[in-house]
């Protein structure tokens, strides 16, 4: 690993903790990993060493390279692989879990994700507005006729609770802000805010008691589900460790050395964290204050700020990093240009390392549209970003390690400030014939395959949603034309017309389209039988696939079916629900919107359009940064919280229009103003600097912009940004070290030029498969009994062994009701004891048996049979055998055989309750039982037995059974037919007098009209 | 006696399976073949029998089918006995260690686990407390070690024995016995042997000859020492089998990894092998086994998967709990309808059931069966609700455990089985299999529950449910599936006595394959270290790290002709995956022989494709019947249609039924509208107390709305309040007064088209002109948007308003105004400038109001046209409105609107 001597030093810097500033592009990955590496090589084990990342996918690729660098040392890199090198959430996970006792948690705790907990909360929120409607309903109407939105408590108390936590406010001392003198204050805004804070006061300490009901509820159904969220994992960890010195002794005492990546983006609970758990001297960050743009998750740059001075205080040495090894001159020259003087950016030179080849035209572009209002301007803007990717697919040359070559979509960004910002560019692009992919923002649930595929849970769960089933209907799931919907709501509602179908005249409907609609029909009517019982991805995917939904569908309709199909799946897996719960759970996902689009397969030639957010840490060939007159959503929230608590707008009793902010909230918006305004420009350093070759920013002019993003580039690079020009110009701007090319314009492009071929991502060739017609289904293995009840009743073998049915009690056969020749499990377990008991006294075992058990065995030791067994040389009793017939595995158990004077006898015995008379017609019920043993036999001993018999012990009646060949060639034909039967499933009816003796008689069994009909599907 | 060692795949069970045979061929069954599981000796007897052999099944075992003719009278407590031994024993002694944590469920299997690990390795409640006190462990361990002592005594008087003493029970008894009858013993497919194990096989070993198989991987080490101190000579085994051909497989993401195993199966299946002869490994269930699953049945591919499910997962378990919850919650009509939805409830499979729902979603009637009876329509929800009425007197019932066993045990007569009809696939029947296994092992599970409490305490039933709960979470549930030909989905720990010529390894991913081990909060590294030292082999973080690396050995040892290694490149977030680092060292070591991406698979449809879309009802008839249907139209109707032509479709000719509204959205600003307007319906003629009229109003639409109380209510309550409040003392117009409100008309345009119309209010000057006056109730700039609307031709109300008025209503018309009633009040429109109106729209001519009409006229008779002709195609005016339309799922307007432009240049 070769370092630059800047680098170099940083990551070998010993004697102090470490700082490192990096600029971006300029390897701070590189040095983090090289640091770890020289730790271990100067004997530190790589279990020692903590290396807190910002991402998972950056925990990942720390881990990957530093198993790389150790690759030829397996002792160590097998070391490294189990290194703590992950994000602090999971390193708090697991601290937790090892210390669940004394942090007083459940060990087993589930990590809730951010749509989980926002569920969570959505639901303690209601909960406490509604409590507190019923516990102090005057309380509550004084704060609704106060508050400024009194439809719209819910959400803002949450964001003001999520804030709390995050920067460690105590709630309780919420409610004990103390009131100011207004004539104390300076300047007349403020002495108006005091007035509003007196006047309000009540209401605003019944806000601050919401927020800590909020905050018990919301614990409470944490608790109860066992679950953490983020804020959870820190907060607790942090409780622990403060709790209990000995942990956070051994926690200390684990890390000789922990080293930080983007510390910029740390909360201040986060620091806190680690400040307490770090050893002095042995600590190492690496971050870039101009980087800083997760202050929405509540990041604050002060926290690295504050340690890179507190370590120059110290006399410690900053490592600054500020040379560039992604970007061309030019570019970097431009990004300083822009930032030399702008809120919330520090300057800084970057260095540009990396050599590139040179080129002619310009690397930095301005792109102005205009139009007559700011829609159509931000149209045209759009619509020639899509004309430039054109243009510099295919002409624009790049440097790759490969050498020279031409530009594709892939090599493209485009990055917007938020997806609200991006349905022009996505409409230019298609007009463009751009292929190119949505990353992330909050679209996955209005995709189309995404509504699709919810509405048709929805009909699953409940066919009266006609909504849910138009949708289904109309969609290629289905696709039957709007003629037939008439048709069809002709017909009834349209869940019940689809039932009724069959019974009503369709010969004017589209021929085509009614054979869908009958397969709709029983595809519906099978997947609402199983909804409870296979996995919703399973149910769904029966209808994807047999409608040939996903047809000409590209990659990105595809990787969207996929996704949502995963989705439901892992829900399913995790704790199954009912159907209607999780249409449910899915609506509340999608009404939150944070669920982004299916993850693009990379290897797709195709641009990328995503936030300045998600291309943190990426890099590209080419960057658009576009629409950059979107600025974030400025409105401001009814509630906030800053310096001064918790502050709101109220309702000014002048002017029931007009809010008044009382001084907590004025304090807390010119905090989060100011913040917001530093972050923004950030988000602008970091967008501008993913570019390695080629940079183009642009905007539409618009008299109100949301965003300062085109004054500050406009001023810095001299562009007026109200013209319009003929042509593109090249703006030399001589002595700065780079030239741009400008294009302003109100005019749409030309389509003239050559549309890019639609090389739609994943469009490759979808191989269709045939589905399996799989033979062999039929079980494995056999049971003697099953055969013989099989060959009585094959509908009553299927019911009762093959499915395993055990008829309720109320059906079961009573001890009045005359017996058959069934198998034992039907019976009373009395009858089945009992039985149990003889032919264990007749195996010879001592057992508790009850004095008729013992009568009966008697009986047979009493018998001729008997007194010829006790003549036997061989006698074997209860012989369990397997053997293979016709492809199945055989298992019985001859109760007796025995070898007398050369003869082999076969003995099977009976407690059935039979006169003797009857036996004879009894032991025919058991001949194929018999006659199997008797094969098992034969191929045991390589000789036929002589003799097979059924002894009833009742009776004591003996009844011989023939085992001749032709009887055996029955016996396997029967196990063919009964493989048969169970590779179809056919298990006939074979109704007769036994039904009446059937447990499954007018119930599971359809062989009469039942007396009490079991329910059919709809 | 003879120890064979050997890494994975060298051959050892073929070594023990060819001594095996010679005792089969012999017809001897003087010897025990002895796997670790029932599937593992199932496996191995169906293969031998397979081989032509007829021999006793017996002589193939199991160690716990040894223990249970060694050790009968006692009994090895179930994973949810111990649990329920646990929770008890955590009730008794409430050791303040665990206070905090005793009511956790995880934290109480925690527990159970330890003891398990703790018995097994020999380590009985008594020695761990000697280890403790001599050894100086944290103080929770002595609490552990009070809570083991209390289980152990528990367990024992209902005749349960822990693994550990068990074993050594056994050992003892075959120590001085043997096994009758058998010379020779054979113990193969075990990682290793605990001591309370390895003691039964030395007493095995006094009578019998024996013969261990063990992998050789560090964590057998200790077995294999000790079993050489015994005496055993060893065998060292090479690897025999020979190498498959390896193939690595990237895959975008997990689902297309799973579908390019379908295709290798399914290629594999077409070239004429058997899919019994390939395998899926995983390394645990984990979110891969669901995938691969779900992805094989997709291709019609039969799969066996060898996991169990939680017992409380399974569907009748879930119904019979949504019954109890829904008895306990007093009937609680959400946690009725939980249950009746189910489809075991027999009414969930029902349309009636679907109905039902709606309705009670509609109406919330709260609580109780009698309520939920007026909306039950068909004979089989009313038969539900009349079996769960018998259950109304357990709620506050105290019985004894064994009385609520045999009461819950009728739930079962709850549930309603599907009845076959024959011939089903094998998957319904499968489905079948496991809900009967399911009813089987709930019976079980409540006589565990029984059994586990005091009889002589009687209890309710939630404590004893709550119990039953406890057994069903703890219970897994594994349903018999022994069809012959499918493809197995094993993990890697089953997939120990497999060998199978083409096997798949999926999931190879960093923190799945090796599995990072979750840290124990019981027994942590330290007091692990210091049981091994006394003399307690318990796992450490090492030896389950040595275990990893020989369960990866193990999955990828079980191919004899094809190994495909598989991972995902990516996860769902779209984040890079990092692949296993066991994979990329086996790669290094054996390079596979092809290197591939996964290939985009998907099965062919069955139905016919698709027809192009039309989009418009082309039919003449149809055309005919849809004019008829809506001959008669609101303004609205009229102004719906010209928003979007398939809004009307859809809300009109279609009239499409959506679910009801949840709670919280029924107090949405049109509801709200509604409740304005009767409000000035009544204020017109009665006046007077505004806070009385507003009351009886509100509470009245609340209740018709079937809005719950609670905080969305009252917001809206004084939402409308003051906003009523703040238009009130401008409801009369100068100059005017109130003659009529609500006034219906119905007003034929021409051409067959009627329209429909209630005018909210009519004022009239002292020379009888009448201004026909609309509320809404929206904000001061929708009033404005609505005048430019109509100033556009885009919303025709006034304009129908005023036709409906004059011809209709015989007034003499000058103007029509609108009155915003939400914020400021605003009143916008146009009048023939009468006196006091200055402020209340724009004065104008009668030419005007005669164009609005007009023009109302034409754009309504022109929609009637196009609905007439069949133009139904999404064509929003406004698209910003398509966000808040209840059909903008069905629509499909990405879709249809290049269509209808395609359809468009066609035709040009």
């Amino acid at each position: 690993m070769s370092l630059s001597a800047e680098q170099s030093q940083a990551a070998h810097r010993m004697g102090q903790d470490v700082c490192v500033s990096a600029g971006p592009g300029s390897g701070k990955t590189r040095v983090l990993v090289e640091r770890f590496c020289w730790l271990v090589e100067q004997g530190v084990s790589p279990l020692r060493i903590l290396a807190i990342t910002f991402t998972e996918k950056a925990a990942g690729e720390i881990k990957n390279r530093l198993v790389e660098a150790f690759r030829d040392r397996p002792d160590t890199r097998r070391q490294v692989e189990r290194a703590w090198v992950s994000t602090i959430h999971s390193f708090c996970a697991r601290l937790l879990r090892e210390h669940a006792l004394a942090a007083g948690l459940d060990p087993e705790f589930a990590v809730l994700d951010e749509p989980a907990s926002a569920e969570m909360l959505a639901e303690s929120v209601r909960e406490t507005w509604d409590a507190l409607c019923a516990g102090d309903p005057h309380g509550l109407r004084a704060l609704l006729e106060s508050f400024v939105e009194p439809d719209n408590l819910a959400f803002p108390l949450v964001q003001a609770y999520q804030a709390a936590r995050a920067r460690g406010v105590d709630l309780q001392a919420l409610s004990q802000v103390g009131l100011t003198d207004p004539e104390s204050e300076r300047g007349s805004r403020r002495q108006e805010a005091v007035r509003v804070s007196q006047r309000y006061e009540a209401q605003r300490r019944l806000l601050a008691d919401a927020l800590q009901q909020l905050d018990r509820r919301y614990r409470e159904r944490k608790r109860a589900a066992a679950a953490l969220d983020f804020a959870d994992l820190i907060e607790r960890s942090l409780a622990l460790l403060e709790n209990h010195p000995s942990v956070l002794t051994a926690v200390r005492g684990s890390f000789d050395h922990i080293l930080m990546d983007e510390m910029q983006d740390t909360d201040p609970l986060q620091w806190k964290l680690m400040d307490r758990i770090r050893t002095p001297g042995r600590f190492f960050a690496v971050g870039d204050i101009n980087q800083s743009i997760y202050g929405f998750r509540y990041a604050e740059p002060e926290v690295f700020r504050r340690y890179r001075d507190q370590i120059a205080a110290q006399g410690g040495q900053i490592d600054e990093l500020r040379e560039n090894y992604r970007s061309r001159r030019e570019i970097l020259r431009a990004v300083e240009r822009v930032f030399r003087s702008v809120d919330g950016v520090e300057p800084h030179v970057l260095k540009p390392l990396r050599s590139f080849s040179p080129k002619d035209e310009p690397s930095v572009e301005v792109l102005i549209g205009h139009g007559k209002n700011s829609e159509a301007a931000a149209r045209i803007e759009a619509l020639w970003v899509a004309r430039r990717i054109v243009e510099l697919v295919g002409s624009l040359s790049l440097d790759s390690r490969e050498g020279r070559r031409r530009a594709g979509f892939r090599d493209i960004a485009v990055l917007v400030r938020n997806m609200n910002a991006a349905p022009p560019l996505e409409e230019a692009f298609r007009e463009f014939r751009i292929p190119y992919l949505a990353g992330g923002g909050k679209a996955f649930f209005e995709t189309r395959q995404a509504r699709d595929l919810l509405h048709l849970l929805r009909a699953i769960a409940n066919t009266c949603d006609e909504v849910a089933l138009a949708v289904v209907l109309r969609s290629p799931l289905v696709g039957v034309k709007d003629e037939t919907l008439v048709r069809l709501k002709g017909i009834g509602p349209l869940g019940a017309a689809l039932w009724r179908l069959h019974r009503h005249d369709t010969s004017a409907f589209d021929a085509e389209d009614l054979a869908r609609l009958r397969w709709f029909c029983d595809r519906l009517r099978a997947a609402r039988r199983m909804r409870d019982d296979v996995p919703p991805d399973q149910l769904l995917a029966r209808f994807v696939d047999d409608s040939g939904y996903e047809q000409g569908a590209d990659g990105r309709a595809r990787a969207n079916t996929a996704k949502f199909l995963s989705l439901v799946r892992d829900i399913w897996r995790r704790r199954p629900l009912p159907l209607r719960l999780l249409v449910d759970h899915l609506e509340l996902r999608r009404r939150m919107e944070r669920e982004p689009e299916a993850p693009p397969d990379d290897s797709s030639d195709v641009v990328r359009l995503m936030t300045v957010h998600q291309a943190k840490g990426l890099e590209f060939p080419i960057v658009f940064v576009a629409a950059m007159h979107k600025g974030p959503n400025r409105r401001q929230p009814p509630l906030l919280l800053g310096p001064g608590g918790l502050g709101a707008k109220w309702r000014d009793p002048a002017d029931p229009d007009k809010p008044a902010k009382d001084l907590a909230y004025l304090e807390a918006l010119g905090d989060l103003e100011a913040r917001e305004r530093g972050e923004e420009h950030r988000l602008l350093y970091v967008a501008m600097t993913r570019a390695q070759e080629h940079l183009v920013l642009s905007f539409a002019a618009t008299r109100r912009s949301g965003s300062d993003w085109p004054e500050i580039v406009s001023e810095a690079l001299g562009v007026e940004r109200n013209a319009v020009d003929r042509a593109p110009v090249v703006l030399p701007l001589a002595g700065k070290g780079f030239s741009v090319r400008l294009w302003r314009t109100a005019a749409e492009p030309e389509r003239a030029v050559a549309p890019a071929p639609m090389n739609t991502p994943g469009a490759e060739e979808v191989v269709l498969w045939d589905r399996l017609k799989p033979s062999g289904q039929h079980d494995a293995s056999v049971s003697v009994t099953s055969l013989l009840l099989y060959q009585n009743c094959p509908r009553r073998y299927y019911l009762a062994r093959y499915l395993g049915w055990q008829p309720p009690p109320s059906r079961r056969r009573s001890h009045d009701e005359p017996p058959s020749a069934e198998s034992d499990e039907l019976l009373l377990p009395g009858a089945i004891a009992f039985g149990q008991q003889v032919h264990a006294l007749l195996a010879g075992k001592e057992t508790d048996a009850s004095p008729e058990a013992r009568a009966l065995a008697a009986r047979f030791h009493m018998s001729g049979l008997g007194q010829r067994v006790a003549r036997a040389q061989v006698v074997e009793r209860e012989f369990d055998f397997v053997m293979e017939v016709e492809g199945l595995v055989v298992r019985g158990q001859i109760d007796l055989w025995f070898e007398e004077a050369g003869r082999v006898a076969i003995v099977d015995y009976k407690t059935d309750d039979i006169s003797r008379p009857d036996a004879s017609a009894h032991a025919a019920s058991y001949a194929i039982q018999l006659r199997l043993y008797a094969l098992a036999l034969e191929r045991l001993n390589g000789s036929r037995p002589d003799e097979a018999w059924v002894y009833f012990l009742r009776p004591d009646a003996a009844v011989p059974v023939s085992v001749g060949p032709p009887e055996v060639t029955e016996a396997l034909r029967l196990v063919h037919r009964f493989r048969e039967a169970q590779e179809t499933l056919n298990f006939p009816l074979q109704p007769g007098e036994h039904c009446q003796r059937c447990p499954f008689f007018r119930g599971l069994c359809p062989a009469e009209v039942p007396r009490m009909a079991a329910p059919q599907p709809v | 006696m003879r120890l064979l060692t050997g890494p994975p795949g060298s051959g050892k069970t073929r070594r023990v399976l060819e001594r095996v045979r010679c005792y089969l061929a012999e017809r001897c069954w003087k010897f025990r073949l002895v796997a670790p599981t029932a599937t593992m000796a199932e496996h191995l007897r169906n293969e031998l029998a397979r081989e032509g052999y007829v021999f006793r099944a017996g002589v193939v075992t199991t160690l716990s089918q040894l223990l249970a003719r060694w050790a009968p009278e006692w009994a090895e407590p179930t994973e949810a006995r111990l649990l329920l031994a646990v929770r008890q024993a955590l009730e008794i002694t409430s050791p303040p260690a665990f206070e905090r944590v005793a009511g956790f469920a995880g934290f109480q299997s925690a527990l159970a686990r330890s003891l398990l690990e703790l018995s097994s390795a020999g380590c009985h409640a008594a020695a761990l407390g000697a280890v403790v006190r001599n050894r100086g462990l944290p103080p929770h361990l002595s609490a552990l070690a009070g809570v083991y002592a209390e289980a152990e005594a528990q367990l024992a008087r209902d005749g349960f024995l822990l693994r550990g003493a068990r074993l050594r029970q056994a050992a003892e008894r075959l120590g001085a016995t043997g096994l009758p009858d058998v010379s020779e013993i054979f113990f193969d497919g075990f990682f290793s042997f605990s001591d309370p194990e390895l003691d039964l096989i030395e007493a095995l070993s006094r009578h019998a000859s024996v013969t261990v198989t063990l992998p050789e991987w560090p964590g057998s080490a200790p077995a294999r020492d000790r079993l050489l101190r015994c005496g055993f000579q060893e065998e060292s085994l090479c690897r025999v089998r020979p190498h498959p051909k390896v193939t690595l497989v990237a895959a975008a993401a997990p689902d297309y990894e799973c579908n390019e195993i379908a295709r290798r199966i399914l290629a594999e299946a077409a070239a004429g092998r058997p899919l019994r002869e390939m395998g899926v490994i995983v390394r645990s269930a984990g979110p891969w086994a669901a995938a691969v699953e779900s992805a094989l049945v997709r291709f019609g591919i039969p799969v066996r998967a060898y996991f169990g499910r939680r017992l409380a997962d399974e569907s009748v378990i879930r119904f019979f709990a949504a019954v109890i919850e829904a008895l306990c919650a007093d009937w609680a009509h959400e946690k009725v309808l939980e249950a009746l939805i189910l489809t075991a409830s027999g009414a969930g499979r029902q349309a009636g059931a679907d109905r039902f729902e709606f309705d009670v979603r509609a109406r919330l009637p709260a609580r109780g069966l009698d309520t939920l009876r007026q909306f039950a329509r068909t004979p089989r929800v009313r038969g539900f609700l009349d079996r769960l009425e018998t259950l109304e007197t357990w709620r506050r019932q105290l019985a004894p455990p064994s009385e609520w066993r045999a009461r819950l045990s009728r739930l079962a007569e709850f549930f309603w089985p599907e009845r076959p009809q024959g011939e089903e696939p094998h998957d319904t029947a499968l489905v079948w299999r496991r809900q009967a296994a399911t009813l089987e092992a709930y019976q079980a599970a409540l006589e565990e529950a029984a059994s586990s409490m005091p009889e002589a305490r009687p209890v309710t039933l939630e404590e004893f449910w709550n119990a039953v709960t406890a057994v069903l979470e703890a219970t897994v549930l594994r349903v018999r599936d022994e069809r012959r030909n499918v493809v197995h989905l094993l993990d890697a720990y089953e997939a120990r006595q497999w060998e199978l010529p083409v096997v798949f390894v999926c999931g190879l991913l960093e923190g799945e394959f090796p599995l990072h081990p979750t840290p124990d909060p019981m027994l942590d590294e330290q007091a692990r270290a210091v049981l091994n030292r006394a003399g307690y082999r318990v796992g450490t973080a090492s030896a389950r790290e040595d275990e990893e690396r020989l369960l990866w050995d193990v999955a990828v040892s079980r191919a004899t002709t094809k190994l495909v290694l598989s991972w995902s490149r990516f996860n769902a977030k779209g984040e890079e995956n990092l692949r296993s680092f066991f994979l990329d060292e086996f790669l290094s070591a054996r390079p596979a022989d092809e290197d591939a991406e996964a290939v985009a698979l998907r099965p062919r449809s069955l139905v016919s494709p698709r027809a192009p879309r039309t989009v418009r009802v082309a039919d003449r008839a149809l055309q005919t019947e849809i004019a008829q249907r809506n001959r008669t139209l609101k303004p609205t109707g009229i102004e719906d249609f010209l928003q979007c032509p398939f809004l009307f479709f859809a809300r009109y000719t279609l009239d499409l039924e959506a679910p009801p509204e949840a709670p919280d959205e029924r107090v949405d600003f049109a509801g709200r509208g509604e409740m304005a307007h009767k409000f000035l319906e009544r204020w017109a003629t009665q006046k007077g107390d505004f806070a009385a009229l507003f009351e009886e109003l509100f509470e009245a639409w609340a209740e018709r709305q079937a809005i719950p109380p609670g905080y969305a209510r009252e917001a809206a309550r004084l939402e409308l309040e003051q906003n009523l409040k703040r238009f009130v003392p401008q409801f009369s117009l100068s100059g005017l007064e109130t003659v009529e409100t609500e006034k219906k008309f119905r007003l034929e345009l021409g051409d067959g088209l009627w329209i429909e119309g209630r005018i909210d209010r009519v004022d009239r000057d002292a020379n009888g002109r009448a201004i026909v006056i609309d509320y809404k109730y929206v904000k001061p700039y929708r009033v404005s948007q609505r005048i430019r609307g109509h100033e556009d031709g885009k919303l025709v109300q006034g304009g129908l308003y005023l036709l409906g008025a004059r011809q209709c209503l015989g007034c003499s018309v000058a103007g029509f105004l609108l009155a915003g009633v939400r914020g400021k009040p605003k009143w916008d429109g146009w009048h023939l400038g009468l006196p006091g109106l200055e402020k209340a729209g724009v004065t104008c001519t009668e030419d005007v109001l005669e164009e609005l009409a007009e023009t109302a006229r034409n754009r309504a008779l022109e929609a009637f046209a196009k609905i007439g002709a069949g133009i139904v195609a999404p064509d929003p005016a406004a698209p910003e409105l398509c966000e808040h339309c209840t059909f903008r799922d069905v629509c499909r307007i990405e879709v249809e609107a290049p269509t209808v432009a395609a359809a468009a240049e066609d035709s040009e």
